[in-house]
């Protein structure tokens, strides 16, 4: 599931086995329960598309407030994608499909503003989380994202284990998004005292300093 | 008169429309009559399931089939959609607009608006002021976030959205200041609606 990883607008997936509804796997900053929604969906489509002779579902699609999720049956299992409502679901998987056919890696420049916070996260998560521990912090940087992050959502996502931008994010919104990035910072530091205590979380923020000089 | 309503939307093209409530009453158009004990089903099945998962609103489901596709808006204890068949020339969003429709005239029909107990015109302050106290920095952009992400707009804020809002909130915080501190802000915002 890397194609997702690295697709831009989506806010979380989720991947489920039909067999036993079991979540496989679960990724990105999503704050509603997108695991469950796919699983409980795609097994009531199952009864329903019978029941209405609906044929072979195409996909599910579920709004709720901003958001969409979009479900599709992937590779003999069923996909959840949050996106943003505005989005169309057929549009989407049209543009899942050709992504996972071979993906090329998007070019384009980020303000600087914006890639040294980026930047600063990654450092925060690596010191904070070290090699043993960095899954633990990359799941409080999703926490922080889902709900600190606001608009800059579908534009960010953990690839390969560091947060980075998928899309170049719009001008206009430089300073909000400096601002939620800031916000994820303090919430990161925020953990590392509850987490660590204060004398260990502030060298370790030291060092954060140190290593972005 | 709900019958009724669904059949003049047949004329409108929503060929298959239905009303269908969480107490198990179902009404539908005259062509999907033959139907109306699979829709019935199919609407238990969306109601428990929205009922297991419980913690989200969902407004609404597009299921489509190679076939035959479901559209459904939904609402605390009803949903009203239509069951269609897959054609070329098909356009999603000229059914959603009929659904849309369908949904506001039934809903004058039964004088029925969504939960219209009115609220204190500073509630929305109120619970500002008490998410300051337990996130002191964090707080305002979460609410903000919260406000956007349920899709909430404070000019027409009602029971059911404070609700929402709230439960929202309380489990941003949670995530923030632990979990009992979370809940304990949650009753505190809970206890502005009594």
């Amino acid at each position: 599931m890397e194609t997702l990883d690295k697709l831009p607008g989506i806010i979380g997936y989720a991947l489920i086995n039909p067999e036993d509804g079991s979540i496989e796997e679960l990724k990105g900053s999503s704050s509603a329960p997108i695991g469950d929604l796919t699983a409980f969906f795609s097994s009531a489509s199952d009864a329903i598309k019978s029941n209405l002779s609906l044929g072979t579902i195409k996909y599910i699609s579920l709004c709720y407030g901003a958001h969409r999720l979009v479900v599709f049956p992937h590779e003999a299992k069923y996909l959840g994608v949050e996106i943003e409502k505005d989005n169309d679901p057929v549009e989407f998987i049209k543009k899942f499909r050709l992504a996972i056919t071979g993906i090329t890696k998007p070019k384009f420049v980020i303000p600087r503003s914006m890639s040294s916070k980026i930047k600063q996260i990654n450092v925060v998560v690596e010191e904070f989380g070290g090699q043993e521990n960095k899954s633990h912090w990359l799941q409080l940087l999703n926490q922080g994202l889902g709900i600190l992050g606001g608009d800059i959502l579908p534009y960010v996502g953990i690839v390969e284990g560091e947060l980075a931008f998928k899309t170049k994010p719009p001008e206009d919104k430089e300073d909000e998004f400096i601002q939620g990035l800031r916000a994820i910072i303090d919430f990161l530091a925020k953990k590392a005292v509850e987490e660590m205590g204060s004398s260990q979380a502030r060298a370790k923020i030291h060092a954060v300093i140190e290593k972005m000089r | 008169m709900e019958q009724n309503i669904l059949n003049a939307f047949e004329e409108k093209g929503l060929v298959c429309s239905f009303v269908a409530s969480k107490s198990g009453k179902t009404d539908v158009s005259v062509t999907g009559e033959p139907l109306k004990n699979k829709i019935s089903q199919m609407a238990t099945v969306i109601f428990e399931t929205i009922g297991v998962i419980g913690e989200i609103k969902i407004d609404t489901i597009e299921m489509i089939g190679e076939s035959k596709g479901l559209l459904m808006e939904l609402e605390e204890k009803n949903f009203v959609g239509g069951l269609f068949n897959q054609a070329e020339n098909l356009t999603l969003a000229n059914l959603w607009a009929r659904i849309s429709e369908l949904k506001d005239q039934l809903t004058a029909a039964a004088s029925r608006k969504r939960s219209e107990i009115k609220l204190e015109a500073n509630v929305l302050d109120k619970i500002r002021a008490i998410v300051g106290d337990y996130l002191g920095d964090f707080s305002e952009r979460i609410y903000q976030n919260q406000l956007k992400k349920q899709n909430i707009k404070p000019e027409e804020f009602h029971d059911e959205d404070a609700h929402i809002l709230i439960f929202g909130l309380g489990k941003a915080a949670g995530m923030i200041i632990g979990p009992t501190k979370g809940r304990e802000m949650t009753n505190k915002l809970l206890a502005l609606l009594k």
